[in-house]
């Protein structure tokens, strides 16, 4: 058996947030069914419409996150920073699409976890993946938070902004 | 409208890239037929063990203990002896031989006795190929074995290699592609299996002669929605045994077929409603047709499931085209 420090990824296990309450034996497990790939910046990572295979961790770089709504305009939905992750539609039990655009900003290294292993492992390691699925929900939970304090900040701002006006 | 045709300029180009691919690949196969003749027995059971044995390693945490007893009965199929050979089946077909004053009836008789013997070439044909020639099946074994244990690791290797703007593309063609193929296979397996055998026991029961070919025939039928089943039921009931309670025999056969037909419709339907893809109904009857008139028995049972096959390929093919060349307006957005 490989020695979890001798595992490609074992050192990325504190550069992501969804991975801290992992134990290495786990982190490795998982880990041996990731793949890293290197985007140079304004790369596509996925489309918007196309079958959701891979979900992805953004080692290092920023990647934009767009949507291009009805009235063809495009609108960045937002910015993912080293740590986080994208393509979560990958993770849903049915078959998917990307509501999303993924552009890389800058030169990025990504972890994929492709969707059949994803499955896969959801049979081999339930434990594990409810591991990863809470803490994903932790993570998506605290992008909310933020998104509501931001929200609540800018509608303070522009309340004010209209009692002076 | 059940035969409504939606030909708009979107669906004109949909259908002409299946039925260009289908036509491609119905005409290589034929080619690599009558070069490889024991290609097709060979990839065959190859296809169906592979896509059960994924679907196993998939859904069972244990089954990755099922490739040490693959790997046994690859050495046991490799080191036995080869059996005897079974006597081949006539291929001659029986030829009309009528007088000059032949009456209707003989002429009848004679018209079903030769749809019989095709029949029953074109079934034994296939059991041959499936079941009988060893050395066939210790290939395909072999196959699936060796590609059970290179697979993932090869899988893995070509994902590395490929440029990462190709990753997506190449994960729908490695990972998603025989995943529905196998899901695709296995569920047709299943319903061929339950119906043919369904159809074997009702015969006997009935003492119809060819019990074998006849379920075989039937089970190939279901791989056609629609029209399969009937038609290989039709097919069933020229071999009724007229002579002996022939009129008993038609109203039993009539009955299985309904309690056959139910249970596919409440149990087997559900299922493989989830791993067909939709087809209109003039392409289910074009396919039907055109396979049956171009290559026989063999074109009629098998043109559907190629043609399904050929629409989950034209469908990924398209999928990942379009992750390859996203529309170039879709980069600059509005306002950040």
């Amino acid at each position: 058996m490989t020695a979890p420090s001798a595992h490609p990824y074992a050192d990325d296990k504190e550069a992501f947030a969804l991975f801290r309450r992992f134990t290495g034996s786990e982190f490795t497990r998982l880990s041996r069914l990731l793949h890293s790939l290197d985007l140079a910046a304004h790369q596509t990572v996925y489309n918007q419409d196309t079958p959701a295979v891979s979900f992805y961790l953004l080692k290092s770089g920023a990647l934009s996150l767009q949507r291009c709504g009805e009235d063809g305009k495009i609108h960045r939905l937002t910015v993912v920073t080293a740590g986080r992750s994208a393509g979560r539609a990958a993770l849903w039990p049915e078959e998917n699409q990307h509501p999303e655009t993924a552009l890389t900003l800058e030169p990025c290294i990504l972890l994929a976890l492709v969707r059949q292993d994803f499955l896969m492992l959801q049979k081999k390691e339930p434990a594990l993946t409810v591991k990863l699925l809470t803490a994903l929900q932790q993570e998506i939970y605290q992008e909310w938070l933020d998104s509501r304090i931001e929200f609540h900040a800018l509608t303070a701002r522009l309340n004010q902004a209209n009692i002076l006006l | 409208m059940p035969f409504e045709i939606n030909l708009d300029k979107s669906n004109r180009g949909k259908l002409a890239v299946q039925l260009g691919l289908f036509s491609a690949i119905a005409f290589l196969l034929m080619i690599v037929d009558r070069l490889f003749p024991a290609l097709a027995p060979v990839l065959l059971p190859a296809m169906l063990l592979s896509a059960t044995l994924s679907l196993l390693r998939r859904g069972f945490s244990a089954a990755r203990y099922a490739l040490w007893p693959l790997l046994l009965i690859c050495a046991v199929l490799w080191l036995l002896p080869d059996p005897m050979l079974r006597p081949a089946a006539p291929r001659m077909a029986v030829r009309a031989s009528l007088p000059q004053n032949a009456d209707a009836v003989r002429v009848l008789q004679t018209n079903v006795q030769q749809v019989q013997q095709t029949i029953l070439t074109f079934s034994r044909r296939v059991s041959e190929h499936l079941f009988v020639k060893r050395s066939y099946l210790t290939w395909a074994f072999s196959l699936v074995a060796l590609a059970a244990i290179v697979g993932p690791l090869l899988r893995k290797m070509i994902l590395k290699k490929i440029p990462a703007r190709w990753f997506e593309p190449g994960v729908l063609f490695l990972y998603e592609l025989p995943d529905q193929v196998a899901r695709y296979l296995t569920a047709e397996a299943i319903s061929f299996l339950m119906l043919s055998l369904g159809w074997w026991l009702s015969l006997s029961l009935l003492g119809f002669p060819h019990r074998y070919d006849l379920a075989l025939l039937f089970g190939l039928g279901s791989l056609t929605p629609l029209i399969g089943l009937p038609w290989a039921a039709g097919l069933t009931s020229i071999f009724l045994p007229w002579k002996q309670s022939g009129l008993l025999a038609f109203i039993g056969l009539i009955i299985s077929f309904a309690v056959l037909w139910l249970m596919k419709y409440l149990f087997l339907n559900p299922l493989l409603r989830s791993v067909r893809p939709d087809v209109r109904k003039p392409v289910l009857f074009a396919c039907f047709f055109t396979g049956l008139v171009f290559a026989g028995y063999t074109g009629a049972f098998f043109a559907l499931p190629l043609f399904f096959l050929c629409r989950r390929a034209a469908d990924i093919s398209r999928h990942a085209w379009r992750m390859l060349h996203p529309d170039s307006q879709s980069r600059q957005p509005a306002a950040s």
